[in-house]
């Protein structure tokens, strides 16, 4: 210690320091003196307590400019608070701090190879391991967890089943399901009673399609187009590797990243990732289906360009396919390269195409969405009917309808007035409804013939009165249903004819547009709304002049 | 800083006495104990700290999230003083990414196997509900395993005066205790939880140990049950009151509103449930607002005033509900407002909180106190896999 003290006297520097042994809680107040080799430790009599050679003095912290200091592998501390003692110990720190730096350029070098390395093993390995997985679960197995899936699905919906409709579907199905080698058995696709736009495939070759489909596709080209997607998603179970792949992504990225949020988003996209991949696999395969029957391409991708045209939050859009088939540009231009315009093969005759299409009944559209009213009069169905006639009142009709686990609604219904020479449709028509239980009656105007396209301005007109409709999910709402109701009425109980609905088929730039007009008669509707008014037990307010003008200005 | 940080009021001036006076036989004014307990962190670095490591987080994929959380700590103990001495944070990275890897190796294709099998068990339903059931308790369990031993290790990392923090009790043991009071607390609507919360308070405080010295507990959870039942009784009461007021009518009005085709057959009753149960949570509120703190107040004044450390008690008198009301709402607000990027002030304001209002009645005697042994050599891997945290 003499010796560095003589080698470089001035690097000697002194001071107190509060100590701490490492073996019980009281402090020693000592006096600390820094050569350049050690710090040695000496009570104020002069007997030394510790010596620490300097190179392996560690500084575990510098809260409240105190300097923490410990030796490598001891409990002891020395808090140094002296100014010039602290500077001289820092100084002699610079050789350990340059060797931390290295190592954490050395760590964070070495982080920059592996966790790319890292994140991409995973992401290029785990899929082929779920695979595997999902291969490995047997077939009846997987069907039995389709079945399950699709009962999720379903839920307390009805699952259209008329016969001519379900043989055609089952005909189109083995078609495409031959010609593309997707396998047999657990084959089965179902209609759902919804009017969501959409199909799926669920693991074990359940395919379920959505009325809304049905009633949105322009023909039975664009619905093979996506059966034949739905297929080969069947063919290549997508399903089930899906559900593999995803369940292990967030278990391995959860703990990897510790519940991370933003890596668990970017989980997310990974997962949409694999998702996307399996719909260009399911694009592709499926065209080459529809190429193997004739059939061709354009029918899916006609469909595609439907979905674009129509876009999200149209009424009835197509916007349930699109969220939960990814399209892109990409997508769409793939299929355009698949698709052969030469030729095409029709994908059944056009009367199996109307069956399919009537599957879930013939007035499926024009049902009153109102109260769910899936039971329409007109429609064919085995089930038990939820409604009852009250009788017909010349222009209109009075029904009561049971709604599940709401009690039993009343409504009056109108269709058009023919044009001369033709028959009566039941596929456009104006609903008054009451639901005694919140005591509401509404009206709205539903049509299955060409119906009014989403941002339509749509106007109801009676006895020199106006009022403006919306679409709102397939049906043309009032702004004050109540409101319009009782004016309907009351024109209606004055003699007042006949009331019009009618919207612009386009917006033209120059000149008005031609419009759309169905004419309603009047009579009979008081004498409807008494007998609906008596069924559901319930006083109706009397159509008073004052609600009469709120509703309806002059045009 | 100044060199009452070094030598606070008790320690004789450096150079006069080989051994100094401990702090802890110095006379504390009768009447008025100092505040044993001193916070000089800054909230601005804290956040600086969260920052930093939020980013090398998402750039190593998660792995720099263990260095990211000894960054915190350091900064957290280092700027607590109790009884002028500092505490050290003495644990690393290393340490929690080992414990971690462990954890991964041995619960990793445990958890793996469960999430795959439950897809693949829909189809039998039956089996799927109790598999689903055995999975909740076996993670309540686990949850409350994780979280003691994670205590455990964090205790062992900090040092005072340069012994070391030791917590005893066996965490498969706590599991059982802490899930058990989970249980109970559901079947009885909560009207367990002062037990619950003084099981905790007894696995925590009253296993400590500092070094050899034992941290002592001494509360009973009778004497929780007043507060608890009050603030329980005043929240149903008050909710139930503006329920039968305004919030069924409201509730019937919202659905009545609701455009006729919004509620379909299939999910009439689900639309209808959502909407009863937000407008009851909206009840419910501000008996939870005005009840909630007042509760935590008197849960923390209890803890702290049944815990002893070397023959003196501690206690926070000033911890009253509306202060815990505004460090809540504080919190709460700062972490909302924020996205979570200001959560790491929320970790100051709960030590300044704590500095604030913890005092202590009289100099604990700690001379008896040894070294306590080096504790778990990796740490909280299960809790980082279950979420659970010590801190």
């Amino acid at each position: 210690m003499a010796a560095a003290a003589e080698a470089a006297p001035a690097a000697v520097v002194e001071a107190e320091a509060e100590y701490h042994d490492g073996r019980q809680a009281r402090p020693l107040w000592l006096r600390a003196r820094l050569t350049p080799a050690s710090l040695e430790l000496r009570r104020a009599g002069g007997e030394a307590v510790a010596s620490w050679p300097v190179a392996a003095l560690r500084v575990v912290d510098r809260a409240g400019g105190a300097l923490r200091l410990a030796p490598d592998g001891s409990d002891a501390r020395l808090l140094v608070s002296d100014a010039a003692l602290v500077a001289a110990l820092e100084a002699a720190q610079r050789p350990r701090r340059r060797a931390a730096l290295r190592r954490r350029l050395r760590m964070a070098a070495l982080a920059a190879v592996l966790v790319p390395a890292g994140g991409l093993a995973l992401w290029k390995g785990w899929p082929p391991a779920a695979d595997a997985i999902a291969r490995a679960v047997p077939a009846d197995w997987e069907r039995s967890i389709g079945a399950a899936t699709a009962a999720a699905f379903i839920g307390g919906k009805r699952v259209c089943d008329a016969p001519a409709g379900q043989a055609a579907l089952d005909a189109l199905a083995a078609k495409l399901a031959a010609a593309g080698g997707v396998p047999a058995a657990g084959l089965r696709v179902r209609v759902l009673d919804d009017p969501a736009v959409n199909a799926l495939a669920a693991p074990g070759g359940e395919v379920i399609v959505f009325r809304g489909l049905l009633d949105r596709a322009g023909s039975a080209e664009e619905l093979a187009g996506v059966l034949a997607h739905e297929l080969a998603h069947v063919k290549h179970r997508h399903g089930l590797r899906g559900v593999a792949r995803v369940a292990g992504l967030f278990v391995l990225t959860g703990a990897l990243t510790g519940g991370s949020d933003a890596v668990a988003a970017a989980a997310v996209l990974v997962g949409l990732s694999y998702s996307r991949e399996f719909e260009r696999e399911a694009d592709a395969d499926g065209a080459r289906m529809l190429r193997a029957t004739g059939i061709g391409a354009e029918g899916l991708q006609a469909f595609f360009a439907r979905l674009e045209r129509d876009g999200p939050g149209a009424s009835g859009s197509l916007w349930d396919y699109v969220s939960t088939h990814p399209a892109d540009a990409d997508r769409i231009a793939a299929l355009r390269a698949e698709a052969r315009p030469a030729d095409p093969a029709q994908a059944m005759p056009a009367g199996e195409w109307a069956a399919v299409r009537a599957i879930c009944g013939a007035a499926r559209k024009g049902e009153p969405k109102a109260g769910s009213a899936k039971s329409q009069p007109a429609a064919g169905r085995a089930a038990r009917p939820r409604t009852r006639s009250l009788g017909t009142f010349a222009d209109w009709e009075a029904w009561t309808y049971e709604e599940r686990g709401r009690g039993t609604m009343c409504y009056a219904v109108a269709y058009p007035v023919p044009a001369p020479g033709e028959r009566r449709s039941r596929k456009t028509m104006l609903w008054l409804a009451h639901r005694p239980w919140n005591r509401m009656n509404d009206i709205s105007f539903e049509t299955d013939v060409e119906p009014p396209p989403a941002g339509a301005a749509i106007r109801i007109e009676f006895g020199g009165r106006a009022a403006a409709l919306r679409m709102r999910r397939g049906a043309a709402w009032p702004h004050d249903t109540e409101a319009l109701s009782a004016a309907l009425r009351a024109a209606a109980a004055e003699g007042v004819a006949e009331a019009t609905v009618s919207w612009s088929e386009a917006v033209k730039e120059y000149g008005e547009a031609p419009r759309r007009t169905h004419r309603f008669g009047l009579r009979g509707l008081v004498e409807a709304h008494a007998a609906i008014g008596e069924a559901c037990q319930e006083a109706h307010a009397p159509a008073a002049p004052a609600t009469t003008a709120a509703a309806a200005s002059a045009p | 800083m100044s060199a009452t940080t070094i030598a606070p009021p008790g320690i004789a001036p450096p150079g006069e006495a080989a051994t100094a006076a401990s702090p802890f036989q110095a006379p504390v004014p009768a009447g008025a104990p100092a505040p044993p307990l001193r916070w000089d962190g800054s909230a601005g670095r804290l956040v600086g700290i969260g920052l930093g490591n939020m980013v090398l987080t998402v750039l190593t994929l998660g792995l720099y999230r263990f260095w990211g959380t000894v960054r915190m700590r350091r900064h957290l103990w280092a700027h607590q003083e109790f009884l002028g001495g500092r505490l050290e944070y003495a644990g690393t990275g290393g340490e929690l990414f080992l414990g971690f890897l462990k954890a991964v190796l041995v619960i990793g294709p445990v958890l793996l196997a469960v999430s795959l099998a439950e897809p693949l068990l829909a189809a039998f339903p039956v089996v799927a509900w109790a598999f689903f059931g055995a999975k909740l308790a076996a993670l309540t369990f686990f949850v409350g395993v994780a979280a003691h031993a994670a205590r455990r290790y964090v205790a062992s990392r900090t040092l005072w005066r340069g012994l070391r923090f030791m917590l005893a009790g066996s965490p498969w043991r706590f599991g059982f205790v802490s899930s058990g009071w989970t249980a109970l607390g559901l079947l009885t609507l909560g009207l367990a939880h002062p037990f619950a919360v003084a099981a905790q308070a007894r696995w925590t405080v009253g296993r400590l140990h500092l070094g050899t010295a034992p941290l002592g507990f001494d509360g009973r959870a009778r004497a929780l049950l007043r507060p608890w039942l009050a603030a329980w009784g005043l929240t149903a009461a008050s909710g139930l009151a503006l329920w039968l007021l305004f919030g069924g009518r409201v509730a019937g009005t919202i659905i009545e509103r609701m455009p006729p085709d919004a509620i379909e057959d299939g999910s009439a009753g689900a639309v209808r449930f959502t909407v009863y149960a937000i407008v009851a949570a909206a009840c419910a509120l501000p008996g939870v607002l005005v009840a909630g703190p007042v509760w935590s107040a008197a849960a923390m004044r209890w803890t702290a005033g049944h815990t002893l450390l070397g023959g003196a008690r501690f206690s926070m008198p000033g911890a009253t509900g509306w202060s815990v009301f505004r460090l809540l709402l504080g919190n709460a607000l700062l972490s909302v407002a924020s996205f979570g990027l200001l959560h790491p002030m929320t970790l100051a304001r709960n030590a300044a909180f704590r500095a604030r209002h913890l005092r202590l009645d009289r100099a604990p005697d700690l001379s008896a106190a040894r070294q306590a042994e080096r504790g778990p050599g990796t740490g909280e891997g299960a809790a980082d896999l279950f979420g659970a945290s010590a801190f």
